[in-house]
């Protein structure tokens, strides 16, 4: 987290709307995916938005004009359809039955510290139960690793909107673990 | 807790997003989509008769055969899950565990002469190679702060017929860094569940386990391709391993492969056949690369390096790492390796005598309903620059601030909060292990402040009163945690120093540095 790489990935401007679009969905997909799921936590439907987001993308290419990165117009787009979605009457009345009992063991290494899994899936939880708009600038910013700028631009909210609703989720979820063992 | 939000990445990728991706089926709809749409208006829009390209038919026929094929392949990796699982359900629906052992085939030594690739490849896919697997190892770690850690790992695990396994990490911590000297932890899991055991609070987790279907093979281009910053958070790339923790840098060595070898120019066949415990191995030896030593902060501890594999199973049986003088830094050696060998299933059966469930010691704290006009000026944290910039905020804005000035801190999140006139500063700061960290917060003595949970831990015995570059302090250990809380006064200011993993009086030696941020020199 401390050691950041913010380098944009370049995309050749020569390919076809075709090459794009494989292009993007290769680069971006599993991103795309993975920021639907921390918005719907439904595995399908993450997977049914991050489609409709290349859809999207494909039928808009012409009209992207490079004023952002490739990376942010779709998390753009994806954050919108999530925010759709989640305001739809069908996803409201669904009863949400996928919960997390997955975990994966890591490996100790020299230059790794060992931390429990399940403290781990504890944290992961906690953090997909904060509210929708406090679990978003936690997942841009510390999971995404953008900027207070870049997330501004994102969720088109003031700088200072974003910074107080970061300082809020953190205190939401250090609330929220009170009580769990804190290992770092 | 700080800690969390550094680790946010790794945390959720090997958690709760571990299985969310965006696969060959995914692309391959979007396409679909995209072609019917555009058939459709080939219909509707006459004039583009002729300017449908040729490439979107091409498309369509590529992607249609790609996704027969893909299909196919989907087809034969799911049969293999599906026999996975019928497996699985014939245990499911068989609970009691046959006590027969399960019979892997005998291990043979291999002398056969190996590539350097060939070497990797097996690393990278120890998986394979092995049904049943028993040993114990230690491994002992020097970090880039001079720590250390030891650890001795116990194991027993069969990945064929009967799945399961049990592991025992026994920890010896260096007190000085880590505030406590021993942890011994066991891992036991089998088909329907995983349960872990902790020796320090003799309690114990358990949770459902989920196999991992079987992964395609891991070529060396696609580990070494994969960024060191991302080696640890995209275990996906990675082939498939149960869910142990220590005995998995030996056993399913993918990381440590990943980063170590990457760099093939770097690194040697020095024999290509020493026995060693019965085993026939292959020794690799090698220098880091410059890259590798700076991202993963082995500066001063590691610049060379020895690996023995097990050349049957590709198993990492043992390693060691140099410093620029050849003195040895790091090691993992092992006592006894078997492959390959009968393991009873009770094996992967907890015994929970004297084990209880975690209580929650949540108290229920009173939360002052003047909270609720506390603001947020500025925060950051984790990022450096960001961090920074508050804390020049709260120079210029609060004149009573304090900050901490010892070497082996560092900055880790600065806070800029109001209550009405009343500003409020909140720091903290982390050692350069990052497993202790100091919470401080400076404020106006009439000021309402926030509750929180790291400001109001249970206060044990009291230190004497004693005055430190103008504060009088007040100095409480914490009663449930490793840690200290210290209460400040200068005129009408207080301050709050709490800690985390560090002792009362090591608390105590720290505040000498806490001084007044008018005495720093800004940069």
């Amino acid at each position: 987290m401390l050691e950041q790489e913010r380098k944009p990935v370049e995309i050749e401007s020569n390919l076809s709307r075709e090459e794009k679009l494989e292009w993007l969905m290769k680069e971006y997909g599993d991103q795309v995916a993975r920021l639907a799921f921390t918005y719907l936590k439904q595995k399908q439907l993450s997977e049914d938005i991050a489609q409709e987001v290349f859809i999207k993308c494909y039928e808009n290419l012409d009209s992207f004009r490079n004023e952002s990165s490739y990376k942010t117009w779709l998390y753009r787009i994806t954050v919108n359809l999530c925010k759709d979605k989640l305001r739809s009457w069908s996803f409201r009345h669904i009863i949400l039955t996928e919960f997390f009992t997955k975990t994966k063991g890591t490996n100790k290494s020299p230059e790794m510290e060992l931390v429990g899994l399940e403290h781990k899936q504890l944290i992961a939880e906690k953090i997909l139960s904060l509210p929708v708009k406090y679990r978003e600038v936690i997942i841009l910013y510390y999971y995404e690793e953008m900027s207070y700028n870049q997330i501004s631009t994102l969720l088109d909210l003031r700088l200072q909107t974003i910074k107080s609703r970061l300082h809020r989720a953190r205190l939401l979820l250090k609330k929220s673990l009170e009580g769990g063992k804190i290992n770092g | 807790m700080d800690d969390i939000f550094k680790k946010i990445v790794q945390t959720m990728n090997e958690t709760v997003l571990k299985d969310i991706n965006f696969n060959e089926k995914n692309q391959e709809n979007v396409r679909q989509t995209l072609h019917k749409r555009n058939k459709k208006s080939f219909h509707v829009k006459r004039k583009l008769n002729y300017l449908l390209p040729t490439v979107i038919t091409l498309l369509f026929f590529l992607g249609t055969s790609y996704f027969i094929i893909n299909e196919l392949k989907i087809l034969s990796r799911e049969e293999k899950i599906t026999g996975l699982n019928k497996n699985n359900e014939a245990i499911l629906q068989e609970p009691k565990i046959d006590p027969h052992l399960s019979i892997s085939p005998e291990q043979k030594e291999s002398y056969e002469e190996m590539t350097k690739k060939d070497v990797v490849a097996k690393l990278l896919n120890t998986v394979d190679y092995f049904h049943t697997a028993a040993g114990k190892f230690e491994e002992y770690s020097l970090f880039y702060d001079d720590s250390v850690s030891t650890s001795i790992i116990e194991y027993k695990l069969s990945l064929k017929n009967e799945i399961g396994g049990y592991e025992k990490v026994t920890t010896l911590f260096d007190e000085k860094v880590m505030g406590f000297k021993e942890s011994i932890q066991e891992y036991i899991y089998n088909n329907e569940k995983l349960w872990s055991k902790e020796s320090l609070n003799k309690t114990y987790q358990v949770q459902d386990y989920q196999s991992e279907p079987t992964r395609k093979v891991v070529t060396p281009e696609e580990a070494f391709n994969i960024k060191l910053k991302d080696v640890y958070k995209e275990n996906i790339k990675f082939r498939e391993r149960p869910h142990i923790t220590a005995s998995g840098t030996s056993l399913f060595p993918y990381e440590i492969t990943s980063i170590y070898l990457r760099n093939m120019e770097h690194w040697e066949i020095e024999k290509q056949n020493e026995e060693l415990l019965g085993h026939n191995t292959i020794v690799l030896f090698g220098k880091m690369d410059g890259q590798v030593v700076e991202r993963m902060k082995m500066k001063g501890t590691t610049d060379t390096f020895r690996f023995w594999v097990d050349k049957d199973t590709g198993i990492l049986m043992k390693y060691e790492t140099y410093d620029k003088d050849g003195k040895l830094t790091s090691y993992l050696h092992p006592e006894r390796l078997d492959v390959n060998i009968p393991i009873d299933p009770q094996t992967f059966v907890p015994n929970l005598d004297g084990y209880h469930l975690p209580i929650n010691t949540r108290k229920k704290v009173n939360i002052d309903p003047r909270e609720v006009d506390i603001e947020v000026v500025d925060y950051a944290d984790a990022i450096k620059e960001d961090t920074e910039d508050v804390l020049d905020l709260l120079r210029k804005d609060i004149p009573f601030l304090y900050e901490f000035t010892h070497s082996k801190l560092s900055l880790f999140s600065a806070g800029y909060e109001k209550y009405k006139a009343y500003k409020q500063a909140y720091l903290t700061y982390i050692f350069e292990n990052e497993s202790q960290v100091i919470y401080v917060r400076a404020y106006h003595k009439d000021s309402v402040i926030r509750t929180l949970s790291d400001f109001n831990r249970e206060k044990g015995e009291q230190l004497e009163k004693f005055t430190l570059n103008g504060i009088e302090w007040s100095g409480y250990e914490i009663t449930d945690l490793l840690g200290a809380h210290f209460i400040g006064m200068k005129g009408d200011y207080k301050y709050e120093v709490v800690s985390q993993d560090i002792s009362l009086q090591d608390t105590k030696e720290l505040l000498k540095s806490f001084k007044p941020s008018n005495d720093h020199k800004k940069q």
